[in-house]
């Protein structure tokens, strides 16, 4: 799910996933490191270009981050549409669970 | 003394008063509620720990259609990047999801899925329609109703 644009309390803009939801590309990173990019983790699941596309969402580059990909149109948190949520539950149960690992960084 | 929270309509306790040690264990929907409470603050993501709104309803509601149900059926919650809380339940193919939003300005809503099709209600979301809902998920059959 994309996280939605909001104000922070300090008044600033927080864009939120407004260009799209920003994912590791496997071929570029390895999972040691996609672990140790994080500040807190639960685990690492791999979702399938192919498959995304084939679901009708859009995978691109990320233009700012050469080591990972943006779903641009994955649907936003808690869309509240009937639509929305089958597609978010259609990505979820495609997604396979590479490891299960909890961590937080202090 | 009990450290459970207080309702105004306390119906819930025929549901967890059933262990044999003589005292109550919390239905698993609702231990696995409480332990989003493990986490606080915040991630690259957003929030990890639940808002008290979101939680408080969430919990509300499921405890109430616990209690109506007399049955506890084990669920997922987990927290989005603003401290709401989306509760799914899977049963025989078939998923009803709560969504509780961290806030009062975005609607609760409960979403249901099956190989028959799919449904959302934003409206009118009370524990009672909670406990119809879940009671579709442990029958057999698939039809939609809203």
């Amino acid at each position: 799910m994309r996280r939605r644009p909001k104000t922070r309390q300090d008044g600033t803009q927080d864009p939120g996933d407004d260009d799209g939801l920003s994912v590791y590309d496997s071929f570029r990173i390895s999972k040691q490191e996609c672990l140790e990019d994080s500040l807190s983790c639960h685990g690492l699941a791999t979702l399938h270009v192919g498959t995304l596309r084939n679901m009708g969402l859009t995978v691109i580059r990320d233009p700012r981050d050469e080591r990972k990909i943006l779903v641009t149109d994955m649907p936003l948190e808690n869309p509240n549409d009937e639509r929305q949520e089958a597609l978010l539950e259609s990505v979820a149960l495609s997604a396979r669970i590479a490891l299960k690992y909890t961590f937080r960084r202090e | 003394m009990s450290t459970l929270p207080l309702f105004a309509e306390n119906t819930w306790t025929a549901s967890v008063a059933r262990a044999s040690s003589g005292f109550w264990t919390l239905p698993l929907s609702l231990s696995r509620l409480v332990s989003l409470l493990d986490d606080n603050g915040r991630d690259d993501y957003g929030e990890i720990g639940p808002s008290q709104f979101a939680f408080k309803t969430a919990f509300v509601l499921v405890a109430h259609a616990v209690s109506i149900l007399d049955e506890d059926l084990a669920a997922v919650p987990v927290i989005d990047s603003e401290g709401g809380i989306r509760v799914t339940w899977n049963h025989y193919g078939k998923q009803i999801k709560l969504v509780c939003p961290a806030t009062k300005d975005s609607p609760i809503y409960i979403y249901q899925s099956s190989a028959a099709g799919n449904s959302l209600r934003n409206h009118n979301v009370t524990a009672s329609v909670l406990a119809d809902r879940l009671v579709w998920l442990t029958t057999r059959e698939s039809t939609i109703d809203d």
